[in-house]
């Protein structure tokens, strides 16, 4: 599976490739108020305006408030972006080494000599953050 | 269909009706055919035949057969929206048929012109029409399919009017993108005046840039106006229902059916006006022999009247009915636990949308629940609109939806706070007061008086969760029942804001209603007003005491308004006197100066066109008047030729608003500016 591999602190997850749509360096972010801490704002991408998540929240790996980068997924529902620390690198991965537990985790994959955490964008919002439409 | 069933029955003799129903039956024969609706084909062919005997004289239009045949279109609306996956409800084939008067009616195994004996009956379409919303651009009567389920379906285009079926999505995309090239343009002009050191305004193909732009999103946004006449058919249609099994006898009359409103807006709306026509003729109005009894017609009417005025749509529902009892309305909400002491009749009269408050003695399956109008308003909440009532026992009552006639340009008033900007929309501001004026903390709570009201009194900083912010002037806001006066660091100005639909993946926002892209590529919130009150009063006071001095109280100014519309007139009147201001009101020159002559005014509002006496010849008589000549006059036309206007100063007014420009806003400043200057 192609992939898109964020760093989020000392973590590494794995997006799979054909879902992203960009990586924006250096994000403008306009924060919201009273918005939930997975929220870290919304940013303008050509005039569309796509809400901007902190993967560290969601993830439960810390918090990640003034990201470098911003990874813009596509999903159903419409377009997103997560936060990463450095630039995100496209890899391969096989089969997974291990299984996640953890809900919006879809197992830990070798890649480039370290571990990486396949996500599941949509399971990880579930719960983290209210949805107008919950998928 | 319907509407050509309903003009049938309002006028049993004309034949035009007849030929278009026929027409609209033939082609719907031809249709479901092709795409293997062969039992709505074979219906159409019915009711085909039944017409012809109409158009030939062999049978006679009652409203028995009116009921009969509106039915059987209401059921092939369900069966042509069922029939997209590709089955036909027999059972509902079965319950058409029997719709159709027996005697005379052809035989049932009357080919159709086109039998669709090449496709069988079981078989899936191949082609099955999809229930797909679409706008018409320019939108024309509705007649043929507005019986299907909502949202509303306009008819079908016909090539010689130059019509154009557009999906829904590809309109919004179109306007997204539109809305993509403005931002783009503002781009470039940053270029050339940043890198380039150029004045983007001195570039003659920039500016040319410009001007196409602006043209090109505002034809755009108009592409999304529907008449308000889109949604008339089915009201007039619940009207007659509703009146037949009641045993009413009801005209329907609409006017003002050409305005415009955004069609996301007028979808929302169909609910609350469906609530507010049945509501009429249910409680409103009368059985004829009660009617004839108090002196009136047994024919009652229900009336909408839609208008536009300035960047909202007042559309008015009333009746000669009745006219609520008032006494009932308090004894309901007392039954149901409220306390009503100290209510005014205002007050009281607004009980109507209280959830479970209802008049009605007996339960009935149109109304009596005491559900509806509480819905009703809160339907109006969600496109920013705002209902009044009025009503006079034993003559009728009015009721008075207004909304902004569309919710992609919202004027704003646009405040910083905390370093950051927000939008308020016009709609909800009520007035902003100057940082010295802001006033008392009182029992532990911030509050501020105006106008000898005390109105609780939030730093807007602290409702939205944020930190930082500095004493700047008071904005109040709300509506009649519920303001609430925010501080803020400063004002930044008034403009149209262009709101943007928020992805499907951006959370719920607690404050925030919309969002839209500034040129500099900043995104601005606009607040939800009501939400940010609520989160005010939810115990989050103002992290600093907020007394800096104490309002003198000033008189309160008292104002005449004009009109000959008695829209326009209340309109008026609801706005100054939410604003605290005391209001009279006049229909004409004539009536105005009757009561100048009883009473003067603080300042006179007035309209041009009114019969008796116009208002070029009001304002000569006020200034020719010793009482009454130093009067401010405030003219408010929608006349807006420069000779008007200079022919209004001439005749001494001191103040010409256009109607069609005007809003709350400037009709509040352009009032307090003048009352200042004459102070």
């Amino acid at each position: 599976l192609r992939v898109l591999v964020l760093q989020v602190g000392q973590e590494f997850y794995a997006l799979p490739l054909e879902t992203v749509q960009q990586v924006i360096n250096k994000p403008r972010i306009t924060h919201v108020p009273t918005a939930h801490a997975g929220l870290l704002g919304l940013v303008n991408v050509r005039g569309e305006i796509v809400p901007l998540f902190d993967t560290a929240a969601l993830t439960g790996a810390g918090e990640l408030p003034d990201p470098a980068f911003a990874v813009l997924v596509t999903t159903p529902q419409g377009p997103l972006a997560l936060a990463a620390d450095a630039m995100p690198v496209a890899d391969e991965i096989d089969e997974p080494v291990a299984a996640s537990e953890r809900p919006g985790e879809r197992g830990v994959y070798a890649s480039d000599g370290g571990l990486v955490i396949l996500l599941a964008i949509e399971e990880l919002l579930v719960g983290k953050v209210a949805l107008p439409r919950a998928s | 269909m319907t509407a050509g069933l309903l003009s049938l029955e309002a006028e049993p003799g004309n034949p035009n009706p007849i030929d278009g129903i026929f027409r609209e039956a033939h082609t719907l024969k031809g249709g479901a055919g092709l795409v293997g609706l062969s039992q709505v084909s074979h219906l159409a062919h019915r009711l085909e035949d039944l017409l012809e005997e109409l158009r030939v004289g062999q049978r006679k239009a009652t409203p028995a057969l009116t009921d009969s045949l509106l039915r059987v279109v209401d059921g092939l609306g369900r069966l042509i929206a069922g029939g997209a996956s590709g089955v036909e409800d027999a059972a509902e084939v079965a319950a058409i048929e029997l719709l159709f008067p027996s005697a005379d009616a052809p035989p049932d195994d009357s080919p159709p012109d086109h039998p669709p004996t090449n496709i069988p009956p079981n078989d899936p379409p191949a082609a099955a029409p999809r229930p797909t919303e679409f706008m018409i651009a320019p939108p024309a009567e509705v007649d043929a399919l507005e019986t299907l389920p909502r949202p509303i379906v306009l008819p079908p285009p016909s090539l010689d009017r130059g019509s154009l079926q557009v999906p829904i999505e590809r309109m919004d995309r179109l306007i997204r993108l539109v809305g993509e090239a403005a931002a783009a343009h503002l781009s470039v002009g940053h270029v050339l005046s940043g890198e380039l050191q150029r004045d983007p305004e001195s570039v003659n193909e920039y500016r040319d840039l410009t001007l196409i732009l602006n043209q090109l999103q505002e034809v755009t946004m108009r592409t999304r106006m529907v008449p308000v006449g889109a949604v008339a058919p089915t009201l007039r249609r619940a009207v007659r229902d509703v009146a037949r099994s009641t045993g009413k006898e009801v005209r329907w009359e609409i006017r003002g059916e050409d305005s415009e409103i955004d069609r996301g807006v007028l979808d929302r709306l169909i609910d609350p006006l469906m609530h507010l026509v049945r509501n009429a003729v249910v409680h409103g109005v009368e059985l004829p022999a009660a009617r004839l009894a108090a002196g009136k017609p047994a024919q009652a009417s229900v009336r909408l009247h839609a208008t536009q005025l300035g960047s909202e749509m007042v559309i008015v529902v009333s009746d000669d009915g009745a006219g609520i009892d008032i006494a009932r309305v308090r004894e309901a909400a007392e039954r149901r636990g409220g306390d009503v002491s100290g209510m005014d009749a205002e007050a009281s009269l607004r009980l109507v949308f209280q959830t479970g408050v209802s008049t009605a003695p007996v339960l009935t399956e149109q109304a009596g629940r005491g559900v509806g109008l509480d819905v009703v308003e809160a339907a109006l909440d969600l496109v920013r609109g705002r209902i009044e009532v009025r009503t006079e026992l034993g003559k009728g009552s009015e009721f008075r939806i207004l909304v902004p006639i569309t919710l992609t340009i919202v004027p704003c008033l646009i405040v910083s706070v905390a370093g950051q900007s927000f939008a308020i929309p016009m709609s909800a501001v009520i007035r902003v007061l100057e940082p010295a004026t802001v006033a008392v903390a009182a029992g532990g709570r911030s509050l501020t008086v105006l106008d000898d009201m005390a109105m609780p009194f939030t730093g807007l900083d602290a409702a939205l969760g944020l930190t930082g912010g500095q004493d700047g002037p008071c904005v109040v806001v709300g509506s009649t029942a519920n303001t609430h006066a925010f501080r803020v660091d400063g004002l930044v100005g008034q403009r149209d804001v262009v709101v943007r639909g928020l992805g499907g993946m951006v959370p719920r926002l607690d404050t925030v209603s919309g969002a839209s892209v500034e040129p500099d590529g900043s995104i601005l919130f606009v607040l939800d007003v009501p939400a940010v009150i609520a989160r005010a009063r939810a115990g989050r006071p103002a992290e600093r005491p907020a007394v800096t001095a104490t309002l003198p109280i000033a008189a309160r100014a008292s104002l005449l308004v004009v009109d000959d519309a008695l829209t326009v007139r209340e309109l008026q009147r609801a706005i100054l006197e939410r604003a605290g201001y005391i209001v009279r009101t006049a229909s004409d020159g004539r009536e105005a100066l009757a009561l100048l002559a009883e009473q003067p005014a603080d300042l006179v509002l007035t309209d041009v066109e009114m019969p008796n006496l116009d208002g070029f010849a009001l304002t000569m008589s006020i200034r020719s008047h010793p009482r009454l000549a130093n009067i401010p006059v405030l003219m408010v036309t929608s006349r807006a030729s420069e000779e008007d206007r200079a022919r209004g100063l001439e005749a001494g007014a001191d103040g010409y608003i256009v109607k069609s420009a005007f809003d709350e806003g400037r009709l509040l400043s352009a009032v307090s500016d003048l009352l200042a200057r004459t102070a």
